[in-house]
């Protein structure tokens, strides 16, 4: 009996860690004023310094304007007001992200956070309460030791 | 056999792909048996192959193809099933299509040899039996458990048998197999160029920031290799880009058999020529206009030129004559088809419109031959009163215009009925580099693609810019044309430096003028798209990196006509109404500036006017007898109208408006008490209540008299030396016949022409000009196009048809200038084609053609 029961455990443990082991997700992490926000890492194509942006008039509100990545025109985006988020930030930071099929975007930001590992089966929805910024561009919340990481819903944002 | 090499090459590098295919897909196919895909595929290619075997002659590949497309067709019905020997047979016939393509390669004729013989016959036995099996399976089902068994030993027997005919042939096979297709020519994938575009963009700026660095220094080893890392960098750049291009010829050359084949079925002789073949394109392009190309050269024979029989009753010989000819013009390819068939009536458009309800009854009436041949391009709009087997294949000319406008083309046709149509296409050169004028608005650059733009003209805004409501206008030649300030349109605050270079763009219907604050240089660009935010933004059509890696947006000129307010829509209409055909100039318009010279109203077409301005009272000097004003650093001799008509002498006041009347760089100044606004009217005008010198007429406009002046009179009468462009007292005065309807325009024309020197009669429309030629001589005639009864362009082809007048010289005369109307009166046999307002250039014509 004691046997099978550990064995038993032991077999339950061996399929925690290999769940594990395939499915975590890596996440890029950046704060926007009290906000941490997460990015899978996958989408990330690189994070740079090199701001130097070419607005282009008559365009939306959240669009800053175009870059140049090595030859490649990179659309470069606010995400405070795309996120309706009452917040003016100084752009230090290219946070570039894939866009399939398309030319890659550029998110600014002020300051990157930590890479971190995810469990996707501990991703919950998004809470109601949550307020102080418009809510359909975040497709999950991860809740950290300290706080609450934001997942974007980068489709949708880049989409729309 | 002789073949064009071109196409020779083309076949052999789609046969080539073909037997990759062909071999990929048995290696799938064996994964997957019953992939029916796989098999539709592998038909496809085989068919095509078959094909092609068949247009250039090459009968045993024709015959080995038809073989393995009808085993395949089995396959793919599922007759058959996908046995071992079916698909050995399959494999064994791509290696001897594989031989007999690299026989051609090298020989440029097919292989004639025992082994290829040989399989043939084996091919077609083998063929001969699945054909057999099949007829077989029914009864297969029928008895199926008596028949198992034997079946069985058949097969076992035929496998014995096949493995030892393989075995013979192994060898042979092998051989064949074995000959390497030697690669003139490779597939890339576009993206690839693409992005060696790119990264040869890139290079060139790291070369740029190492020569600047290695100018530094200034060591001499160092200077050497970065020059050479400079030419090999700019060599490569421009290999890279010639990648892309290709001759039209491969195309073209496409054509003469269509034509040929296309002309036998619908009984007509077409004479086809082939202009241009060597003009370069970017095979993307190329590809892509493959199609409407030949929709359009379909329907010039199938519409467009008319059968032997029709075509000897006109007088036309014969044959008709069908041209394909390319050409570069200004960063574009032009490409034209050109027949000289029986034309697109206009007037059947016209009806057709209305019953099909594309238009209503009066857009109809009113529209211009432009927007009507426009409808062409309407889905769901044909003129052909049969659709043809030929030109009903699925695309339309709406198809056709969406995909050369997707290529960043535009297409136009003109037409003259019963003589032939031509239909001009232009497509940029290549979709990735256009030479572009960059200019800057603040900190930024913008570019404008080259073909956008018309020219470069220094303005000073506060002198030479005309400005109505919100809207201002720059007058070139005598043309309006509206004018945008970059600033402005991209909603930049602050103060923007002061802007004087206009650039005058072409928007393709009409000119606009754009203020920027500074102009750079021409460059060849390179056209990037921009991301899906900016697609509803309609001024820009790309991006491009310049040299020190910053970006300019490219503006699209078409967008920015957009942006042209809307008190300039009456402009528009003023501009759109030249290339509109009407049947009497009630339809034409005209813009008015109308003013009050005290209790008085006047009215004077503003393209008349060259700026308007405000002046105090005392500002006005007494020189040499006359009144005058000192206006920026230039003396302006002032006229009071009320000085030269009946009218009661104005109040004085302390401020007046001046009309500014500008002419061979003389300027007099008109005193005005108000400015009233700006009206766009049709000219008419009602004459015989005043009849004095300087008035042409009158209307009611807003339930007030207004009077329209003839300036040319009025400046004539304050100076009659105003003018002097003195043809020279000549023996004999020159007689001109003008025909015109619009008294207005009549009045003012006549007058000044007559203080020109000239003897003029006219008469108010074609009809009454023609009665008067053939009782009367005249020297010159000039007419009007929108006429009542006969209107100008039938009194051209009266004129120039009758031997007794053909020779004498016609001038055209219309409001404002339109492109397509211009080529169409000179197609008639005018000789010259002139804005009714710009005397200057209507006199200097006259007198050039009377010399």
């Amino acid at each position: 009996m004691e046997l099978a029961k550990k064995e038993k455990f032991m077999i339950e443990k061996k399929e925690d860690t290999s769940i594990k082991a395939v499915n975590t997700i890596t996440m890029v992490t950046f704060y926007m004023g009290d906000f941490l926000f997460g990015i899978p890492a996958s989408k990330v194509m690189e994070i740079n310094k090199e701001i130097d942006i070419t607005p282009v008039p008559l365009s939306d509100e959240h669009i800053l304007g175009i870059m140049n990545l090595r030859g490649q025109i990179v659309t470069v985006m606010d995400l405070t007001k795309k996120l309706k988020i009452d917040l003016k930030i100084t752009p230090k930071l290219n946070l570039i992200v894939k866009d399939e099929g398309e030319a890659p975007v550029s998110f600014v930001i002020e300051e990157i956070g930590e890479i971190l590992e995810i469990e996707p089966s501990k991703l919950e929805k998004v809470p109601d309460k949550l307020e102080g910024l418009s809510k359909e561009y975040i497709k999950n919340v991860y809740q950290l030791p300290d706080r609450l990481l934001l997942i974007l819903d980068i489709e949708k944002i880049i989409k729309e | 056999m002789n073949f064009d090499e071109d196409i020779l090459q083309d076949f052999l590098v789609e046969a080539k792909e073909g037997i990759t295919k062909l071999e990929e897909g048995f290696i799938e196919l064996e994964k997957d048996k019953k992939n029916v895909a796989i098999l539709k595929e592998l038909f496809r290619t085989m068919h095509s192959l078959k094909g092609a075997a068949g247009f250039f002659g090459f009968k045993t590949l024709e015959s080995i193809t038809h073989f393995s497309e009808d085993i395949l067709s089995k396959l793919r019905d599922g007759s058959i099933e996908l046995e071992e020997d079916v698909v050995d047979i399959l494999l064994k016939a791509i290696d001897y299509i594989k031989y007999i393509i690299s026989y051609i390669e090298e020989n440029k004729a097919e292989p004639v040899e025992d082994k290829i013989l040989d399989f043939l016959v084996e091919l077609s036995n083998f063929n001969e039996k699945l054909k057999k099996r099949i007829q077989e399976r029914p009864i297969e089902k029928e008895l199926e458990v008596k028949v198992e068994e034997k079946k069985e030993t058949i097969e076992e027997k035929k496998e014995v048998k096949r493995v030892e005919e393989v075995k013979e042939e192994k060898e042979e096979v092998i051989v064949s197999s074995q000959v390497e297709l030697a690669e003139t020519h490779i597939k890339v994938d576009i993206k690839l160029l693409d992005q060696l575009m790119n990264l040869a963009g890139e290079l060139v700026l790291a070369r740029n920031r190492v020569v600047q660095l290695s100018q530094k220094t200034m060591d001499e080893d160092l200077t050497r290799s970065v020059q050479i890392l400079s030419m090999i960098t700019t060599e490569m750049q421009e290999t890279i880009m010639k990648t892309r291009m290709q001759p039209i010829g491969s195309i073209f050359n496409k054509f003469p058999r269509i034509v040929r084949d296309l002309a036998k079925t619908l009984g007509k002789r077409v004479n086809l020529r082939l202009e241009g073949t060597e003009t370069e394109l970017d095979r993307s392009i190329i590809e892509a206009i493959k199609d409407p190309l030949t929709h359009l050269v379909r329907n010039a024979i199938d519409h467009g030129i008319e059968t032997p029989k029709e075509r000897t009753e006109l007088g036309k010989p014969q044959e008709g004559n069908l041209i394909l000819r390319a050409y570069q013009e200004g960063g574009q390819v032009v490409i034209e088809i050109d027949d000289d068939g029986r034309g697109i009536d206009v007037e059947k458009i016209r009806k057709k419109a209305v019953e099909k309800g594309f238009m209503s009854y009066e857009e109809a009436e009113k529209a211009s031959e432009k927007e009507l041949l426009n409808l062409i391009f309407k889905p769901g709009f044909s003129t052909a009163e049969t659709v043809t087997q030929l030109s009903g294949r699925g695309v339309g000319m709406d198809v056709v215009k969406a995909n050369i406008e997707k290529l960043g083309g535009s297409i136009e046709i003109n037409t003259i009925l019963g003589k032939g149509t031509n239909v001009k296409i232009k497509i940029p050169l290549t979709l990735a580099i256009i030479p572009a004028l960059i200019v800057a608005s603040k900190d930024y650059r913008y570019a404008i693609p080259q073909v956008n733009l018309k020219e470069l003209v220094n303005v000073d805004p506060d002198k030479d810019l005309l400005k109505v409501g919100n809207t201002e206008f720059y007058r070139l030649r005598g043309e309006i044309i509206p004018v945008l300030r970059l600033s402005e349109v991209l909603k930049e605050n602050g103060r923007s430096q002061e802007q004087r270079n206009l650039v005058i763009l072409n928007t393709g219907e009409r000119f606009i003028g754009l203020l920027v604050d500074k102009i750079f240089a021409s460059e060849e660009i390179v056209v990037k798209p921009l991301g899906r935010w900016f697609k509803n933004i309609p001024i820009y059509s790309g991006a491009t990196i310049m040299g020190d890696g910053k970006l300019a947006l490219i503006l699209d000129v078409v967008g920015l006509s957009q942006f042209v307010g809307i008190s300039v829509e009456e402009v528009e209409k003023a501009y759109e109404s030249t290339s509109v055909k009407i049947k009497t100039s009630a339809q034409e318009t005209v813009i008015l500036l109308l003013f009050d010279v005290g209790e008085e109203r006047f009215a004077i077409p503003i393209a008349l006017i060259s700026r308007l301005d405000k002046i105090r009272e005392n500002e006005i000097k007494i020189s040499g007898g006359k009144e005058i004003i000192i206006y920026r650093d230039e003396v302006v001799p002032i006229i009071r109208l009320e000085n030269y008509l009946p009218l009661k002498e104005a109040p004085s006041k302390e401020s007046y408006n001046v009309l500014f009347f500008t002419e061979r760089e003389k300027t007099c100044g008109i005193l005005c008490t108000n400015i009233v606004g700006t009206l766009e009217v049709s000219p008419e005008v009602e004459e015989g209540i005043y009849t004095h010198p300087g008035i042409l007429g009158h209307r009611i406009i807003d339930g007030k008299t207004v009077l329209f002046i003839d300036i040319y009179k009025i400046i004539e009468m304050y100076d009659p030396d105003w003018f002097i462009v003195k043809v020279g007292k000549e023996e004999k005065t020159r007689r001109i016949l003008l025909a015109e309807d619009s008294p207005f325009f009549r009045g003012m024309i006549k007058n000044y022409l007559t203080s020109a020197g000239y003897e003029v009669e006219a008469v108010e429309n074609g009809r009454q000009a023609l009665n008067r030629l053939s009782s009367e001589k005249f020297d010159l005639i000039i007419t009007d196009l929108e006429m009542p009864e006969v209107d100008g362009f039938e009194l051209i082809k009266e004129i120039k048809t009758n031997p007794d007048y053909k020779n004498i010289p016609i001038v055209v005369v219309t409001s404002l200038a339109g492109e397509d109307v211009r080529r169409k009166v000179y197609d008639l046999g005018a000789n010259s084609y002139e804005v009714k307002l710009n005397r200057e250039k209507l006199l200097e014509e006259v007198e050039r053609l009377l010399s």
